[in-house]
């Protein structure tokens, strides 16, 4: 499975940023491809590129408040979680939507 | 002269053998460290704003490690202070694991310093690394603990 993610948090410090690596991390092992942006504190990092959305089979959102630039993800299947979960079970989460899509018959 | 890095680590912010009996009373520990360092102006108010974030959720990762943060009227430059614990603390985490190593995150909510917050941010991710979490939990050194964070503040 290909994906995007957006990672954001109230304060904008940890949270955020835990998410991306845990998804990052959990991607790699299951074989999965993976581009993360962080919206925190200091601003948006890891911006994801037009070619990185285009590529993605799903776009997962995982976040406690809202995050900007959702347009971008029109047309594409979003997933949306708190970032504990993100931080707390990654790999199952990525499991579980690789799982949804191909049930879906969005995924070969 | 060298250029000096601009690190957001005071070793003087950082304890390695503490004794505290419960969640609070560690982080009040680490709001007078701060204020005796001249990093927030009023212990009180800070304790009340990191205590107000605790609400909204664990901050307790995993494998023992914490991250609390504040963000506040009374920090005056973003930092983190660390206490690792002799004894497990009671601390709701992720992996339902008690705590002894906390990173306690001061963010300033007026002239903030986007480099300085990006450095936290980069840290906290590091933080989930396990290589980088196995070497924290085991330096005794709190000169070399701060080398290790600093290593990662970049990246």
């Amino acid at each position: 499975m290909n994906f995007v993610g957006v990672t954001s948090c109230t304060i904008g410090i940890a949270h955020t940023y835990m998410a991306r690596e845990k998804l990052l991390q959990a991607a790699k092992e299951l074989g999965m491809n993976g581009f993360v942006e962080t919206q925190g504190s200091g601003g948006v990092e890891n911006k994801l590129t037009e070619e990185n959305i285009r590529n993605a089979d799903a776009v997962i959102i995982a976040a406690d408040v809202a995050i900007a630039d959702k347009d971008r993800f029109k047309g594409k299947p979003v997933i949306s979680v708190d970032t504990n979960m993100a931080i707390q079970k990654p790999k199952s989460l990525l499991k579980t939507v690789e799982k949804k899509l191909k049930a879906a018959g969005k995924l070969n | 002269m060298s250029v000096k890095n601009n690190s957001i680590i005071d070793v003087r912010n950082v304890v390695l053998n503490a004794t505290v009996k419960s969640k609070k009373e560690a982080l009040r520990y680490l709001c007078n460290l701060l204020e005796e360092n001249g990093y927030i102006t009023n212990k009180n108010i800070f304790l009340e704003d990191v205590l107000r974030r605790e609400t909204l959720g664990p901050t307790g990762m995993e494998n023992g490690i914490a991250i609390p943060h504040g963000e506040s009227e009374v920090a005056k430059v973003a930092t983190i202070a660390v206490l690792r614990t002799k004894n497990d603390l009671v601390w709701e985490s992720l992996d339902k694991k008690p705590i002894h190593l906390i990173f306690l995150m001061v963010v300033p909510s007026t002239n903030r310093n986007v480099q300085q917050l990006k450095m936290l941010s980069h840290l906290s991710a590091a933080l989930t690394h396990p290589e980088v979490q196995t070497k924290l939990l085991n330096e005794t050194s709190r000169n070399r603990f701060k080398k290790i964070l600093e290593e990662n503040e970049e990246k």
